[in-house]
């Protein structure tokens, strides 16, 4: 049986930001975070915290959609890649900015943990707020 | 040397945070001022004499900007930038909430509408005095007294209409 596990980054006025994990329930995005000296750390938290607040992120430079519902928060040299689910906003896992378009394999890793998520979590008791 | 490990619940690291939230309170202001003009990122860059990349580096945060460069951008929009000071909101000790409660303060500053910005959790408890105070600090204004300092918003950067003919 699959093993879901999140965890809040942080929680704003519109949206919740947060970890989720793998069906091993290895948590790929914070792990990721965590490894990156807290200049870089510090870029994430502003958007984490500007999407919690405000929702969204109009800045393609800095908030992206992929592909299927994917978006990539990005700081230089960085991605966290993430979904979102009523008011959550739910990282996947991070990487290296790559040269063009996001590796196939990448975005792939995504929609696996995103099936897990859909998989492993309660229905919600309503449709957010 | 190994460098000192700076934790994210450390003041230095929200000093970080700070800054990092002012340069995207910025940019995305940029962003809105080009979609309200229907401008796009070359013209942006064409109307300050740069290139589209320079551009693309200012939005991104990899390159710093000026407060020149920022004024040179508001007034290639037919805007100009105005400066407000806030408080720091955050709250280093703010405690685990239960989702419940997250979903009924979140309520309660909608209700206040934009006038508090939490950046750090929102707290139910802390959230009502706040609220309440807002109300107390309206009702003073309407009597035109001199309303006690209340948690103000903290819209770093704005762009507002340019007063140029």
């Amino acid at each position: 049986m699959s093993k879901l596990v999140i965890e809040v980054v942080y929680r704003g006025r519109e949206k919740r930001v947060v970890w989720t994990s793998d069906d091993s329930g290895r948590m790929h995005g914070k792990s990721y975070y965590e490894k990156l000296d807290h200049k870089e750390r510090a870029k994430f938290r502003a958007r984490f915290e500007h999407l919690g607040n405000k929702g969204e992120i109009r800045n393609e430079e800095q908030f992206r959609h992929e592909v299927d519902g994917i978006y990539a928060i990005k700081i230089p040299r960085h991605r966290l890649l993430c979904f979102f689910d009523l008011r959550d906003v739910v990282i996947t896992h991070g990487l290296k900015k790559q040269k063009d378009k996001l590796h196939r394999k990448e975005l792939d890793k995504a929609r696996r943990i995103r099936s897990s998520y859909y998989g492993a979590r309660p229905a919600p008791k309503s449709e957010g707020i | 040397m190994k460098r000192k490990k700076i934790d994210d619940s450390s003041r230095e690291f929200r000093r970080e945070v700070e800054a990092e939230a002012l340069v995207m309170s910025a940019t995305e202001s940029i962003c809105e001022m080009l979609e309200k003009n229907g401008m796009s990122r070359a013209d942006l860059a064409r109307e300050i004499g740069r290139t589209r990349g320079y551009v693309t580096q200012l939005l991104s945060g990899e390159r710093n900007m000026t407060l020149h460069t920022l004024s040179d951008l508001a007034f290639a929009c037919d805007a100009r930038v105005t400066l407000a000071w806030g408080s720091l909101s955050h709250v280093e000790d703010a405690p685990e909430i239960l989702d419940e409660q997250w979903e009924a303060s979140a309520n309660v500053v909608r209700a206040v509408g934009r006038d508090f910005r939490f950046n750090e959790g929102i707290d139910f408890a802390r959230a009502l005095p706040h609220y309440a105070r807002f109300k107390s600090a309206q009702a003073l204004e309407k009597k035109n007294i001199q309303p006690p300092k209340i948690q103000e918003a903290v819209e770093d950067v704005s762009f507002g209409p340019g007063t140029a003919a």
